[in-house]
């Protein structure tokens, strides 16, 4: 031990070593990698949004995809109630490049298996489950907040063509998704269907495609074309049926009245009237007009607001009101009796323009009219339902063709109608019936039978009279006589046939007299000149000759 | 005695009358003789309706037509049978001489049905004049199965190159012969 401390005992030269191992450098590379993996998949996921539906049915966190023309561009990470509770809110994530699509006129439903008017859609997603389908649509905001449609759209997006918006308070009603036809052939659908509470009308809008959007004008008119109508009116009965699907489903079509020019295409929104079905459209539709006043004396039972006006079976306007207020508000205790029917003269009815300026010839024309003996009456429009309607036309003119004035109505005289003139015909007969003498009648009548009873008997002795000269035998053998002397007659004639001996003796005699005759003239025409030529000789002059062209001197 | 004397005064009388020389009456025949021809029954037939004659004509004495237009009835000089008759029988012999597509008859047969040709003829004139002529003149019909087919107005007028009525006859009979031809034309021109 002692020897090993006489060495000089080595001393280490320790020194401090502060190098950073090596090692660490793997977990820091993992680190930079980790958090540029994190940032690259922060900075390059997709866009998340949120979208508002009525209901999450079909949809399911994680695996309801989000899908355009079929393609899958995201997925539902969420579905959670919204904060009224009334809907839910469904939460995508969308592929990084769906983020362009994005925008606010973007439309999001979800497809699953529907039977609705328009057919049965999404069948495919019996199998595969529900989906939402997105539709990027046009727009400058990039919003990441949407609500949902609750189905698809009727017309699909980018597709040209116009839309026009119908208001309706009468007739049926008609269904998103309905055909919008034009003379049967369909060129659109009803998009939406909404009522107007404050209104109390239906409002729809309704696309429809091109290239038949052009033909919708400003002087189209639209009407339901649903089902069967079902009309008794004026006209009689009348039974309107549709096409077979509009018959199912119903829907609208629209025209131009043949009455009307076509007028100019319309811009998009326009507001048009539905009206209940195509005869509205010529009897309900604005035409310009005069009123007048009728003052019928007979009943006006049958006759009702909207009934026709006509001239000679033109119709050429329309019965407004029947309102005895007319005249007697003002004097309770008026002698007239007759009632007050207001029409209306419209003159686009019978092909005039429809403007004011028509209304202002009629009504200075109706002066005229009226003069010339022009007076209303009622008829009866149908014998089925016993209706009424309001016929013009020209009679005698008498003290009453004059225009009248009721409640500043121009009055047209009226005539009593066919009905009443026959009523009052059959009560004119039966009083004439009444006044007549009857029993002096009957007993004449009476005396005469007994006078008939008398030539009856006379007559009866005339009959049997005659049978006995009938049964005589004598009598009975007339026609056998009668038999006979026709034969012989007509032996007799036979003998005088052109063939007979007889006739050629005849017509031989008849010649010989003729030849006499001729011969025998010249002594009558000589005797005529001269009646003793037969006793003493006259002086023969020989007859002038014919000269001959030889022989002339 | 004194009757005897009225009896012998009235026979001279009798026989200086008949003892007068008058001219003698000549007689004139119209038509030609006609054809000795078997008939052929399957031609189309014409038939000459009885000819109608204006009044002055319906008389058995030759007409003459004076210088002033007077007509002298001739008192010497008659026809042998009534006018009428023998132009008819005239035509019909001159027709059936000219030619073989048709037959020609001088009454209407009733039971004809098909081909059947009709001729209405009236005649205005037929006469000499005292100018050197004779003249024949009027109108026709033809029908064919009842139906029109012409209607013609005709007027003759033929130079007299030899006096007296016998030259007179003969140059009518032309004329008849004329009209003929004419009638035939037309009914060539027609089947």
């Amino acid at each position: 031990m002692s020897s090993q401390s006489s060495f000089q005992q080595a001393k280490a030269d320790i020194s401090t070593h502060n190098r950073v191992s090596k090692v660490w450098l793997i977990p820091l590379v993992a680190l930079c990698i980790g958090i540029w993996m994190v940032a690259d998949n922060y900075y390059n996921r997709g866009p998340l949004i949120s979208i508002e539906f009525q209901n999450a049915e079909g949809l399911e966190a994680g695996k309801t995809r989000v899908k355009t023309l079929n393609v899958d561009i995201g997925v539902v990470q969420s579905v959670v109630l919204n904060a009224q509770r009334n809907g839910v809110i469904v939460t995508a994530r969308l592929n990084p490049q769906a983020r362009d699509l994005l925008n606010n006129n973007s439309l999001f439903w979800v497809v699953k298996p529907r039977i609705g008017s328009g057919g049965i859609s999404g069948l495919g997603t019996l199998m595969s489950g529900s989906y939402i389908e997105f539709v990027p649509g046009e727009g400058a905001e990039s919003p990441d907040e949407f609500v949902g449609l609750e189905q698809e759209p009727i017309t699909p997006i980018g597709v040209p063509g116009i839309r026009v918006s119908l208001e309706g308070n009468k007739g049926k009603s008609v269904s998103v998704g309905d055909p919008v036809t034009y003379r049967g052939f369909e060129v659109g659908r009803v998009e939406q269907s909404d009522f107007d509470v404050k209104k109390r009308i239906v409002h729809y809008q309704i696309f429809i495609r091109a290239p038949y959007s052009n033909l919708v004008t400003d002087n189209t008119y639209f009407w339901n074309s649903s089902g069967v109508s079902f009309e008794a009116s004026a006209q009689g009965i009348k039974v309107n049926l549709g096409s077979v699907e509009s018959l199912i489903s119903g829907g609208v079509t629209f025209d131009v009245p043949d009455d009307l020019p076509l007028g100019e295409p319309i811009e998009n929104a326009t507001i048009f009237n539905l009206y209940p079905d195509k005869d509205s459209v010529y009897e309900q539709r604005k035409y310009q007009f005069k009123e007048f006043v009728v003052l019928f004396k007979d009943s006006v039972r049958g006759l009702s607001p909207g009934a026709p006006i006509e001239y000679r079976g033109i119709r050429i306007g329309t019965v407004t009101d029947i309102s005895l207020s007319l005249i007697s508000n003002s004097d309770v205790e008026s002698s007239e009796r007759r009632i007050p029917v207001v029409i209306r003269i419209e003159p686009a009815r019978v092909g005039m323009n429809n403007d004011l300026a028509a209304v202002s010839a009629i009504a200075q024309q109706m002066d005229t009219w009226v003069a010339q003996g022009l007076k209303a009456t009622l008829k009866t429009g149908s014998l089925l339902t016993g209706s009424l309607f309001v016929d013009l036309d020209f009679y005698p003119v008498d003290q009453d063709s004059v225009i009248g004035l009721v409640s500043n109505k121009a009055v047209i005289p009226s005539v009593s109608g066919s009905l009443a003139q026959i009523e009052q015909k059959v009560f004119a007969i039966l009083d004439k019936f009444e006044q007549m003498p009857i029993d002096v009648t009957i007993d004449n009548i009476n005396q005469m039978l007994s006078s008939a009873n008398v030539t009856m008997g006379e007559l009866k002795k005339t009959v049997a009279g005659l049978n006995t000269l009938l049964t005589d035998k004598q009598t009975q053998a007339i026609p056998q006589q009668i038999n006979t002397t026709l034969s012989q007659l007509t032996k007799m004639m036979k003998s005088y046939d052109a063939k007979s001996p007889l006739y050629g003796e005849l017509d031989q005699t008849m010649n010989q007299l003729q030849l006499f005759l001729r011969e025998v003239r010249p002594l009558i025409k000589e005797l005529n000149n001269k009646p003793n030529a037969l006793i003493f000789e006259t002086q023969a002059d020989a007859d002038p000759q014919p000269k001959g062209l030889n022989n002339e001197d | 005695m004194k009757i005897n004397s009225l009896w012998a005064g009235f026979i001279v009388l009798i026989i200086t009358g008949c003892s007068s020389v008058t001219p003698q009456v000549n007689y004139y025949q119209l038509p030609p003789a006609p054809l000795t021809q078997q008939v052929d029954l399957t031609l189309p037939t014409l038939f000459v309706e009885r000819i109608q004659l204006v009044d002055f004509l319906q008389q058995p004495n030759l007409l003459l037509q004076r210088d002033n237009g007077q007509i002298y009835v001739t008192k010497y000089h008659v026809w042998a049978e009534s006018l009428d008759k023998a132009i008819a029988r005239s035509l019909v012999n001159t027709l059936n001489k000219q030619q073989t597509i048709f037959r020609t008859y001088a009454q209407l047969a009733k039971n004809c049905t098909k081909n059947c040709f009709e001729l209405r003829l009236l005649v205005e004139q037929f006469y000499p004049t005292e100018q050197s002529s004779v003249l024949f003149s009027g109108k026709y019909q033809l029908y064919r199965d009842q139906q029109l087919l012409v209607q013609q107005d005709f007027n003759f007028n033929q130079p007299l190159n030899n006096d007296g009525y016998r030259a007179a006859v003969t140059e009518l009979q032309k004329l008849t012969v004329k009209l003929a031809s004419q009638i035939k034309q037309q009914l060539t021109d027609s089947l």
